[in-house]
């Protein structure tokens, strides 16, 4: 080597070392996603399956049940569930009924965990096992004279009371909620379309809040309104919780907070704009998983918008008891659920 | 050396791909309309920490070191606005556009072709009344056709040297929205009392593309001098194969039209 060439390499050397701990430094940067005290890192790759052996459609829903599994509901008939543990291996698989899965409820019955499926396709609520033993049908409500025929009547989600009433939300059908008893007498129905504020606009989710112990209420998307509306649990409408731009699916109470996939925002309709967001126990928000930073003005939230493109239809969220989150997303290349872990 | 710097490379590169990087949304353009008389001004709304907002006034593809965002911007001439978000952690964002357009000739009326029930208006100015350039189809700015001909008659206020004439287009195919196959102008000649072609122009579909306004300008081939127009809009007829309307008829949607 003569000094010219020797020369040429030592510095390309140099500046390589010099550069280096600057670009480990740049590397290590990773993408925390959410604010305040919610925010989250990401694995994307949280699903250990594979695509031919266990493929998905759409991920509609997600629950964890009592022995701590993580439940996955899908429309596609090979496996429409999906039981996973929390590293995300799976533990088992079932269902070949149900082409149009879409709502999925855990509900734990005299300490039995029982599943209920909503089915697009099939116009009807199904009552599982946690693994796939039908115990009950619910079909179109011929109490509810709106109905002229079952294919109008398209549940998307159901929520059960502690006492086991079943309310079930016509989100894709008329947006009326019903009301059965756990055995599946009709009881009472509310909601539907209208111009007052009491009427909903693709009642896609439902759950009970129970944060406040002394006064549960039912907490209703009116996903197109964006939006959630809030009734009692026999059906008087108390207010609205206003989401601007927010298609909000369902909602998810876990601990002292609710949580929402946004499937899209208004201005962004079609462009795989969504984000998830995560309301304070005065139905404030306090993040946006991939959205932008909250922001308030006389009460009411700023128009909320997609920041990163981390989601693109991210159709549900469900929480572990380790404050995880996972998120199933409907239309997006049929991805598994992605996993986002708490940072402190 | 040479083996323990390719060793050293080897493993950041290992590194930074083990690091999951996202892509910025593209921010959110906001404004009263497209068009205006005097000025008008534009905001953008993008709230991510360790992002900003570069924008360009000049057409060009803004890149880190453009004009950054921070308030509202006013407009005060003939402006393609061009948005892009960057952030160290993110790859930037794909780009917003708005084309601002300034009030043409003074215009009379206009008469045009009957929309389709739903995507109609009372205003008799609907055309030129300043208003429009939304990417929402039914925000009530927009007049849409589903029909094989689209005409406009522009009646202008007095004799005028017409240049260009623009007309405001939406294109979001996702929604069977296209762009006119062709676009015809014609203008009134008052010695012979006929309408004479002053431009024909055809457009080619082979791509979706994101949803967009699109001010297209028709430019005369030689000078006229007149005071009526005439504009026919074919519509993509039938919606061409690769899309998952194929074979049906497109919709056409306008909202504004100016006279330079």
């Amino acid at each position: 080597m003569n000094r010219k060439q020797f020369i040429k390499h030592s510095s390309i050397t140099a500046a390589g070392l010099l550069c280096a701990p600057a670009i480990i430094g740049a590397a290590k940067q990773e993408t925390i996603l959410g604010h305040n005290n919610k925010r989250y890192r990401i694995n994307t790759k949280w699903s250990q399956l594979n695509a031919a052996q266990y493929p998905v459609k759409d991920c509609h829903e997600m629950v964890q049940d009592q022995q701590g599994r993580i439940i996955l509901l899908t429309n596609e008939t090979k496996n429409n569930v999906l039981i996973y543990d929390k590293s995300g291996k799976l533990i088992n698989s079932w269902g070949h009924d149900y082409p149009g899965a879409h709502g999925l409820t855990l509900f734990s019955e005299n300490g039995t965990d029982v599943m209920f499926i909503c089915d697009n396709e099939l116009h009807q609520v199904i009552k599982t096992t946690t693994d796939g033993k039908q115990l009950m049908k619910l079909n179109n409500p011929k109490e509810v004279n709106a109905y002229s025929k079952a294919e109008e009547y398209i549940p998307t989600e159901t929520a059960i009371a502690p006492n086991g009433d079943i309310y079930v939300a016509d989100g894709y059908g008329k947006d009326f909620i019903i009301q059965y008893d756990y055995k599946g007498n009709y009881i009472r129905h509310f909601g539907g379309r209208g111009t007052g504020d009491e009427y909903l606009m693709n009642a896609h989710g439902i759950c009970i809040d129970d944060r406040d112990k002394s006064n549960p209420c039912l907490v209703v998307s009116s996903r197109q309104q964006n939006a959630f509306k809030r009734y009692t649990l026999d059906g008087t409408y108390i207010n609205t919780i206003a989401l601007p731009g927010a298609w909000v699916c369902r909602p998810v109470i876990k601990g002292d907070y609710l949580y929402a996939a946004v499937l899209q925002t208004n201005a962004r309709q079609g462009e795989q704009s969504g984000f998830v967001l995560i309301l304070d126990k005065n139905y404030k928000v306090v993040s946006n998983i991939g959205g932008n930073l909250p922001a308030y003005n006389n009460g009411l939230p700023d128009e909320m918008y997609q920041t990163i493109k981390v989601f693109q239809y991210p159709h549900d969220v469900c929480i572990d008891d380790e404050e995880n989150l996972y998120v199933a997303q409907w239309n997006s290349g049929r991805v598994y659920p992605y996993k986002l872990s708490p940072v402190q | 050396m040479k083996r323990l710097l390719i060793y050293l490379l080897f493993h950041l590169a290992l590194q930074a791909h083990s690091q999951q990087v996202f892509q910025l949304a593209t921010p959110m353009l906001k404004y009263e309309s497209a068009f205006f008389k005097d000025s008008t001004s534009f905001s953008i709304q993008f709230n991510q920490p360790g992002a900003e907002v570069r924008y360009t006034l000049n057409g060009k593809e803004p890149t880190v070191n453009d004009l950054l965002y921070s308030k509202p911007v006013k407009i005060t001439k003939q402006t393609l606005v061009k948005v892009k978000a960057f952030g160290k952690n993110f790859l930037p964002s794909a780009t917003a556009e708005i084309e601002f357009v300034k009030d043409g000739k003074a215009i009379a009326g206009m008469e045009f072709s009957k929309p389709h029930e739903q995507y109609s208006s009372s205003k008799k100015d609907i055309l030129f009344d300043n208003a429009g350039g939304s990417l929402q189809f039914r925000n009530g700015t927009w007049l849409g056709y589903n029909i094989d001909t689209v005409e406009v008659l522009i009646h202008l206020q007095k004799q005028e040297q017409i240049n260009t004439v623009l007309v405001d287009l939406l294109q979001d195919e996702g929604s069977w929205i296209f762009l006119p196959q062709q676009i015809q102008l014609y203008y009134y000649d008052e010695q012979q009392k006929v309408f004479v072609q002053a431009a024909d122009e055809q457009q080619l579909f082979e791509q979706q593309v994101p949803r967009r306004t699109v001010s297209k300008k028709v430019t005369v081939k030689r000078k006229v001098k007149t005071n009526k127009l005439k504009l026919v809009l074919l519509p993509v007829k039938p919606i061409p194969d690769w899309h998952t309307g194929k074979g049906n008829h497109a919709w056409l949607f306008i909202d504004e039209i100016k006279v330079y």
